[in-house]
């Protein structure tokens, strides 16, 4: 504890600039005392967890075994306060844009429309000032995707820490993602317009069928006499090594998508889903996970249930679909600090508070495909995790006092936590 | 002696018509006769129906109306034998014989257009244009008035649909060319919330319109009192013209209506609203405008539901306006509003008859139908001794049709139009269709058949005694039949014509083997022939027609049928109570709310001894393990506002005002009851230094916008500083309206309190003068948002303004306090923490969020310890939404103070409550739960600022708006209600009728930098 607090301490009296990147872990720490939540849904209410040279050793609840703690570096007594696996945002913005309006500070968007060349790792700015704001709530790690198009390029997944992009990346070019076309809807009574957007709608789901087809034939040839980057990029697609990703709200659209795609041997995710409820069986046949639209959200059509967005994640879980959640949509880089608070609504409209945890952190580490590192305190996988004083899915709760990123402790200040700390001054002297 | 009465009545309508300046090419052709239509049903007016009867015309007016009269000699005579008569039509809503104008897109690769281009000696702006009249621009061309011939109309109000004070409109007679007349230069004054043509920025909002509208008004008042000292002004002038004509507002929707009658009763005008259709939506608070309507009859075609999938985006609102609006008129008629019934938005005159029938099958009676036809449209503008009615001197303006109009069956025979008939169909007053025996030459002899009417008669022919019939292929043109059939392989062609005066016999020639012999035919029998009597005017209502009730408001989770407006006395037993007072939180503790007050908080209340006379007159509600709250209060909301959040065509528009567009029917103010909220200030956007005056509302879900306001509540204005109003963000073209730095907003705000400093003098000088005094001098001239910005500088109004960045906020405290005002509250306020002692020392409050920041570069240093700290020291302290999304979790963002900062959560709950309703100055009636307060509460299954919170019920005054089991049950309903109609729009698509594409709901999300 008193360790504890003299690196609370010290984190207060830290100065005015971007967060210092944490040095690998040397010394190997045990947590004590505290309820930690794992992530796959069970819950230890008086643990131990010790982590050595970055991987967790040992998970044991401190009351049924009598444990040697002399075997870590350093214990730290976490009594009465919360354990949780790293946070991961799936779908994510950060480290491509800085500030919305300022075209400069945006990287998230290339010109064109199928661009599975096109990736974020190289553009991840580690030096975000928001990023720092977000793993001051929980969320340690990220997917890091490109907008725009229909296939927006190749994500990457990260830790929110490191002193570059090739330190902080967890997996590399984890997949393409295809913004399915839009059908859309009328809202005035223009018949023609309706026609018009049906005959778009048809000629863009064409020109995917080509794109993918013409890829799919390049891939299968060994040698090229011209070299085609983007049918490259396409290789690990059909190979299985990167996901595909699909953006996708309504129903005709995830149908024509699913369908679509049945012709391919892929690993397929929806991303958005909003009809997903009304298409359970169609996507829990082909084993499709959902990363679930913002959980507060208003609902997208005028009718819907008031708190239907609320409810999704429960309905969802209910039909037996794998859910995590995301916060794409507006303010989205900065919004994300909000992603706990997503699984706690998903908790006070039905779903279990562990399974909602899992929603955040194993779940999606399974639908990203880390599971195996990261997504649930676990022996073998990374120390990622952290410490709050309280529930970290309700804002009353959440207070992180304590986190590690691959074993490393990070450092919990943010240029707002040093604004404050600068302005608290000003009153203080005056 | 009634004899001689009548010829000299005569002789004097002559006279008007001699008097001809037009010279004559050739010799005059003076036409004197009289024309009788005889032995028809005449519907003189309403009330007045006769039975074999006769018109009397000459020339273009009626000479005379009645049964057996006496005819004069020169009178031409029509056998009008079966037929109905009724007085023609009146449409008061068309552009006819004027060329409509483009509505003005500016795309966002213009600059944008700020002042007017017309010369100076007009309004300066373009979409107020009182000066234009019909009569100058109206010239029909041939064939324009067919089609409200057709539908049975005999004179048009015809106007210029462009602009907002629109001009005159005149009526016209549909003849063309030579007999084309106007029959009023100037009927009415013609007014839209529509801009139209106009490319100037000004007005880009409803509420900018209406700001307009007003301060035309005042300008024209001011210009005619002071003609001699000030420029001459056409468009005042001509308001001024024609100030006693009736005014007629085009409007779109109930709300618009409410709207427009509302700046009439400011100005004591009472407009005629030209209305949408819809009325039916808030038919009690249309009736108590006392305006009449002008209604059309165009009705939404069924939706294309055969997709379940797309239709979940169908909002239930629109079908239940599909399957409304044909009941629109029953509604008026029933309401007993005066209507007039325009063909405006209808393409044919099958369209025309069609949806009326279809309006009578609903209910309308056919007599109102007629009378929104003819009487009452003549007299809303003062027309009734022209036209409207059959009595004799009016002009000749009538239909005949075959029937009772307005049955299927019915056709329209002719169109007379000041005494010119344009014929439609041949008034045959014989029915062909029957048995004939037929000869040719007077030796074959043939057995004839003749089914249906007109032109669509199919014949039947056989030999004598014959039972082997074969077709007979007829024509009929007028009188004269062509008859063609093929027996034993032989060709008969026959023509002929009606050979008798009963029009029973018919004869002719036919060629047979290249000699001409003569042929006969003469009917035996008639079909049978039966007639609607015109007084059988019943409502045939069909029995397995569901009629679909209106919601308040007519949409998904709205009130059936009536509006909670019963106040009912409540105990809430055992709950913890979150006072906001000096109790703090109180556990296990009864609140009691009588008629919609707060009466008592206390520690199990024991009724009988505390109010021994309530009886059983209230409802216990058991709170045990619930919280109850008082309700939450959004200082900084954009929900329920109608077209346009920013008033973004000039930098200073205090005159316009939100409270003029508030949106009854959003139904995010549902969901917002569902997260809690009971009270918002629905706040002008941010694109200018100084925008609109706001509203404050209750979230009364189911009232009109009236009835939501917060009553007696102060006056608040919205300022703005930073990117918005300096255009930041607004793209490359937006580079011409000051300002466009932070250094020329203090100069816009200087210059207008400068003005209005000068403005309160003047007036102040004037007021000073004593009664003769006055009367010699001149008046200052009134001006809304001179008036407006005065009533800041006089406490009288109050600034909420959005803020960022601690420069612009230090310089608007600096320039209130050396215009000796102070600012209320600075919303969003991100850098209030860098400057909270000065706010503590200004007064000023701040409203901010709980965690928003980067999504600007004003907000960079935007932190979520902002709320903290300004409380910490001592400003009074808010979170708001600015979201309608957030605007349900407020409760969530109050607890953000607590995560970040520290703040109590007592004092965090305030942020959210009682310190807005302190900046809304209603903190001595809302934001806690106190002996007096309004009711306004809320009880939640946990503590409120956690996660895990959900509402139970949201009470307003005591009455629970939003009750999370009574949701549950408004979900069943939408869903019943929904599939109900679907079946119903299917059949309608199985039937054959046409139908429309799904359309979902034109989702209008306002924040402030909203550009709309």
């Amino acid at each position: 504890m008193k360790n504890f607090i003299v690196i609370i301490a010290c984190f207060l009296s830290m100065s005015v600039g971007a967060q210092t990147p944490a040095t690998p872990q040397t010394k190997s720490i045990l947590l004590v005392g505290a309820k930690a939540h794992l992530g796959n849904g069970k819950v230890i209410p008086n643990a131990a967890i010790g982590f050595r040279n970055g991987k967790i050793d040992m998970v044991l609840s401190s009351i049924d075994i009598r444990m040697d703690s002399t075997k870590y570096d350093e214990v730290i007594n976490c009594k009465g306060k919360h354990i949780y696996p790293g946070f991961i945002a799936p779908n994510s913005r950060l480290g491509l844009v800085e500030i919305g309006a300022v075209r400069a500070t945006s990287d998230q968007r290339e010109v064109g429309q199928f661009k599975p060349h096109v990736r974020s790792l190289i553009a991840f700015n580690t030096e975000s000032r928001i990023t720092s704001t977000v793993r001051t709530n929980g969320v340690l790690m990220a997917e890091v995707a490109p907008v725009g198009g229909v296939i927006t390029g190749t994500s990457s997944i990260f830790n929110l820490d490191g002193w570059n992009w090739e330190d902080a990346v967890l997996k590399e070019d984890n997949g393409i993602h295809i913004n399915w076309p839009r059908i859309r809807t009328s809202m005035d009574t223009d018949k023609k317009k309706d026609v018009e957007w049906k005959e778009r709608y048809s000629k863009s789901v064409a020109e995917i069928k080509e794109f993918f087809t013409e890829a799919n034939a390049y891939n299968k040839g060994e040698y090229h006499l011209e070299k085609n980057i983007r049918f490259e990029a396409m290789k690990p697609v059909f190979s299985k090594k990167k996901k595909v990703f699909i953006h996708a709200d309504r129903v005709q659209e995830i149908t024509d998508a699913v369908y679509f795609f049945d012709a391919y041997d892929f690993e397929l995710v929806l991303v958005g889903g909003y009809d997903a409820w009304l298409l359970a069986d169609l996507l829990k046949d082909r084993s499709i996970p959902v990363i679930l639209r913002r959980v507060h959200e208003l609902p997208m059509n005028q009718d819907d249930d008031v708190d239907l967005p609320y409810k999704m994640p429960k309905i969802l879980t209910d039909k037996g679909i794998l859910v995590s959640l995301e916060n794409s949509g507006s303010m989205e880089a900065m919004g994300t600090r909000n992603l706990p608070f997503y699984a706690g609504t998903a908790a006070a409209y039905g779903v279990d508070k562990e399974a909602a945890l899992a929603m955040i952190t194993l779940n999606t580490a399974k639908i990203l495909g880390i599971d195996a590192l990261v997504g649930s305190i676990e022996e073998g996988k990374y120390a990622t995790l952290f410490i709050s004083e309280g529930d970290a899915l309700d804002m009353r709760g959440n207070q992180v006092s304590l986190a590690f990123i691959q074993g490393k402790q990070i450092e919990l200040t943010n240029s707002q936590k040093e604004l404050y700390q600068k302005y608290s001054k000003k009153y203080e002297s005056e | 002696m009634p004899k001689i009465l009548f010829f000299l009545a005569l002789l004097c309508s002559l006279g008007a018509f001699s008097q001809s300046w037009k010279p004559v090419n050739g010799i005059k052709d003076s036409k004197n006769h009289y024309t009788a239509i005889s032995n028809a049903t005449i519907y003189v007016k309403n009330g007045q129906v006769l039975q074999n009867a006769t018109l009397l015309i000459r020339r273009d007016k009626i000479a005379a109306v009645g049964t057996a009269l006496k005819l004069p000699e020169n009178t031409i005579e029509i056998d009008a034998k079966g037929k109905f008569i009724y007085p023609a039509f009146i449409d008061l809503h068309t552009q006819y014989g004027i060329v409509p104008l483009k509505v003005a897109n500016r795309s966002r690769s213009q600059q944008p257009q700020l002042e007017s281009k017309k010369e100076s000696i007009f309004y300066w702006n373009e979409a107020v244009k009182p000066e234009m009249k019909a009569a100058d621009i109206v010239s029909p061309k041939k064939n324009d008035a067919e089609k409200f011939r057709k539908m049975g109309f005999g004179t048009v109000l015809t106007h210029q649909h462009d602009g907002i004070l629109r001009g005159t409109s005149s009526l016209v007679a549909l003849n063309e060319g030579d007999d084309f007349k106007l029959l009023q230069a100037e009927s009415a004054a013609h007014y839209s919330f529509n801009k139209g043509s106009s490319k100037q920025t000004y007005p880009s909002s409803l509420m900018g319109v209406i700001a307009l509208i007003r301060q035309v008004h005042f300008d024209e008042k001011w210009y005619a009192e002071n003609k001699q000292v000030t420029q001459y002004n056409r468009s005042l002038e001509a308001i001024g013209e024609t100030q006693k004509l009736p005014k007629i507002f085009e409007t779109y929707g109930t709300l618009s209506q409410l709207r427009a009658d509302k700046i009439g009763d400011e100005f004591g005008f009472q407009f005629i609203l030209k209305g949408d259709g819809t009325e039916y939506e808030r038919i009690q608070d249309i009736k108590t405008t006392n305006a009449a309507l002008i209604v059309p009859i165009t009705f939404p075609k069924p939706y294309d539901v055969s997709d379940p999938f797309t239709t979940l985006q169908l909002p239930l609102a629109f079908m239940k306006a599909w399957e409304l609006a044909p009941q629109n008129l029953r509604y008026l008629s029933n309401a007993e509003i005066e209507f007039a019934i325009t063909s405006d938005g209808l393409k044919t005159e099958k369209e025309f008859y069609t949806n009326l029938r279809t309006a009578i099958d609903q209910g309308l009676t056919r007599t109102a139908a007629i009378k929104g036809l003819t009487e009452t449209p003549a007299k809303l503008i003062g027309a009734s001794e022209m036209i409207g009615t059959l009595e004799k001197g009016k002009l000749a303006n009538f239909v005949i049709y075959s029937d009772t109009v307005f049955q299927e069956k019915t056709k329209l025979h002719a169109t007379w139009v000041n005494g010119i008939q344009h014929a439609y169909e041949p008034m045959s007053f014989f029915a062909y269709a029957g048995n004939y025996s037929l000869n040719i030459n007077k030796e074959t002899q043939f057995d004839l058949t003749l089914i249906g009417k007109g032109s669509a008669m199919k014949g039947k022919i056989a030999k004598k005694n014959d039972k082997e019939k074969v077709e007979a292929k007829v024509v009929l043109e007028n009188n004269r039949i062509n008859l063609s059939f093929t027996m034993d392989e032989k060709l008969f062609r026959l023509s002929g014509s009606v050979s008798d005066s009963k029009s029973r016999i018919w004869s002719g020639k036919i060629l047979i083997d290249g000699v001409w012999k003569d042929w006969a035919a003469i009917k035996k029998t008639s079909a049978s022939d039966e007639k609607d009597s015109l007084k059988s005017d019943s409502t045939s209502t069909k029995k397995d027609d569901v009629k679909g009730k209106v919601f308040y408001p007519n949409m998904a989770f709205g009130w059936e049928d009536s509006l909670p407006i019963q106040y009912e006395n409540l105990l809430f037993r055992n709950a913890t109570v979150w006072t906001n007072e000096a109790e703090g939180i109180l556990r296990n503790h009864d609140v009691f709310v009588v008629d919609g007050k707060i009466k008592m908080v206390g520690y199990k209340i024991n009724m009988e001894v505390m109010f021994p006379k309530m009886g059983n007159n209230f409802r216990e509600i058991d709170a045990t393990s619930l919280h109850l709250t008082s309700g939450i209060i959004d200082e900084h909301s954009h929900i329920a506002i109608q077209q346009g959040v920013n008033e973004f065509g000039q930098a200073v528009t205090a005159e316009v005002s939100i409270s003029d567009v508030v949106n009854s029917d959003d139904i995010n103010i549902y969901r917002q009851l569902s997260g809690g909220v009971t009270t918002s200030q629905l706040l002008h956007g941010s694109a200018n230094p100084i925008g609109g005056q706001s509203a404050l509302i209750k979230l009364r879900w189911g009232q009109s916008p009236e009835k939501m306001k917060v009553e007696g509540a102060d006056g608040f204005i919205k300022f703005a500083l930073g990117e918005n109003v300096k255009q930041s963000n607004w793209g490359d073209f937006n580079t011409v309206r000051f300002p466009q730095s932070r250094m020329g907003v203090e100069q816009v705000y200087y210059d207008a309190f400068v003005r209005a400093r000068e403005y309160q003098a003047d007036w102040t000088l004037h007021n000073a003068k004593g009664k003769r005094e006055k009367a010699k001098s001149f008046a200052p001239r009134f001006d809304l948002e001179l008036d407006v910005l005065s009533q800041i500088l006089d406490t009288q109004r109050f600034v909420t303004c959005h803020s960022y960045i601690q420069s612009e906020i230090n310089m608007l405290m600096h320039l209130a306090d050396s215009m000796d005002f102070r600012i209320n509250t600075f919303t969003h306020i991100l850098e209030g923490y860098k400057v909270a002692d000065k706010l503590k020392a200004h007064g000023a409050a701040g409203s901010t969020f709980s965690d928003w920041w980067a999504y600007k570069f004003e907000v960079n240093d935007a932190i979520p310890y902002n709320g903290a700290m300004m409380h910490q020291q001592g400003v009074l302290t808010g979170f708001n939404s600015d979201d309608a999304e957030m605007g349900r979790r407020l409760n969530q963002e109050a607890a953000k103070a607590v995560k970040y900062g520290g703040v109590s959560e007592v004092e965090a709950w305030k942020f959210v409550t009682l310190n807005p309703a302190k900046m809304l100055h209603l903190g001595d009636r809302i934001g806690s739960i106190k002996e007096g307060k309004d009711a306004d509460l809320v009880l939640w299954t946990d503590n409120p600022l956690s996660i895990y919170a959900k509402v139970v019920t949201t009470y307003i005054d005591g009455i629970a708006y939003y009750d999370a089991e009574r949701d549950a049950e408004l979900r069943k309903k939408v869903q019943t209600e929904r599939e109900r109609l679907v079946v119903k729009m299917l059949n309608e698509k199985k039937a054959g009728k046409p139908t429309q594409p799904i359309k979902k709901e034109k989702k209008v999300l306002y924040e402030c930098d909203t550009l709309e």
